[in-house]
């Protein structure tokens, strides 16, 4: 018996989504801006960048939060927190507990903070699927936290069924993001 | 591949309209992030070098220890002041220059990795650290950059923008956005920087 063995990757399961229109590549806001690192966004992240806004205050605050992914897209440095609960103020957190590998990007400024949820298909390659106002998500222990996971959770095993995130090992956080963070 | 960008984003920034408030704030998020990365750079690479720590950097400028550990993950509350302080407690200060964005310069240089940045350590101007936000044909891009003489660095790059780029009269005549140049250096080498920029 011949036997085919084909291999699909979580790359290609990516590829097509966004052939499907249900994950949209990030690029840089500015033309020859570099590309160092990926964000794949769902299509209520993509509307948050691209609009249309409810209102001109939603259209400012959402320049902001494009500002703050581009600044991970372009691979310049960021603060990451290395325990959850801790280091508040970082750019970047893996929530608890670890193992579900729901991490989140904060654009914490200004008021509402953004919170934007995801997972890392690859080192670099942050697929971000939900996102929430900060305000929205009271605290830390709360029950609206917890949904927010699953909410991810929930919107990755819509999209990539068979794949799971990257885990890190032994909890290095260099297999998530491969250079230019600084651990605080 | 769908991407976000369909439209160039800086179009009606370069229109001579009305900039909307969805890219005002994209500009000062990315000035602030620039701001931040700047003295991220500037305080670990320090701090590897054991010159400095959160503690001693605190107790310079006034302010608490964990105050400077917030600064450290995000700008946040930011102001122009705080950058300042923040700089000159390490020994520096910033240097900006401003041009127009209609000069049609693209800088595409990606960032050196965190890991393989060395600072210089010696009264040279070797190493300084450079930000460069400059401007794009229809864009403004950012680079930071480490160079073993920026003065060379600044001049090639010089060189490259002008062999490359193709300014639009119209934009030109419409338009005069500003463009920040931000450096941070040791005090002493501010001046033989400036002087080679001119």
């Amino acid at each position: 018996m011949n036997w085919l063995l084909t291999y699909m990757s979580i790359y290609y399961e990516i590829a097509n989504r966004v052939n499907e229109k249900r994950l949209f590549s990030l690029t840089p806001a500015l033309p020859g801006a570099p590309m160092v690192r990926h964000i794949y966004a769902s299509s209520e992240i993509h509307r948050l960048i691209t609009g249309p806004w409810v209102n001109t205050t939603w259209e400012e605050r959402c320049g902001y939060l494009r500002g703050d992914l581009d600044r991970f897209i372009e691979g310049r440095v960021i603060a990451i927190a290395t325990r959850p609960y801790k280091g508040k103020t970082a750019y970047m957190l893996r929530l608890h507990p670890p193992r579900e590998q729901v991490w989140e990007i904060r654009s914490r400024d200004p008021y509402p903070g953004i919170r934007v949820f995801g997972r890392f298909a690859d080192i670099d390659i942050f697929i971000a699927l939900t996102w929430a106002k900060r305000a929205d998500l009271a605290g830390p222990h709360s029950r609206e936290w917890r949904d927010a996971r699953e909410a991810c959770k929930t919107e990755w095993r819509n999209l990539f069924p068979a794949y799971e995130p990257i885990t890190g090992n032994g909890g290095d956080f260099r297999d998530y993001i491969s250079a230019n963070t600084v651990l605080i | 591949m769908t991407t976000s960008q369909q439209i160039p984003f800086l179009s009606d920034v370069l229109s001579g309209e009305k900039i909307p408030a969805g890219k005002l704030a994209y500009f000062r998020a990315r000035l602030t992030n620039r701001f931040h990365e700047l003295f991220l750079r500037q305080f670990v690479t320090l701090s590897k070098e054991g010159k400095i720590t959160r503690a001693q950097l605190a107790k310079r400028i006034g302010r608490k220890p964990e105050q400077l550990t917030r600064w450290l993950g995000s700008p946040g509350n930011w102001t122009i002041e705080t950058f300042s302080d923040l700089l000159l407690g390490m020994g520096y200060e910033p240097m900006l220059f401003v041009s127009s964005l209609a000069e049609g310069r693209t800088n595409n240089i990606t960032p050196p990795a965190l890991a393989n940045y060395v600072f210089p350590t010696d009264k040279t101007e070797q190493g300084s650290v450079e930000i460069v936000v400059s401007t794009g044909q229809l864009g403004i891009t950012g680079s930071i950059a480490t160079a073993s003489s920026p003065s060379e660095s600044i001049r090639a790059e010089t060189n490259s923008a002008l062999a490359s780029a193709q300014p639009q009269k119209d934009y030109l005549e419409r338009i005069s956005a500003p463009q920040f140049h931000i450096f941070a250096g040791p005090l002493h080498q501010n001046k033989k920087l400036l002087e080679n920029r001119v």
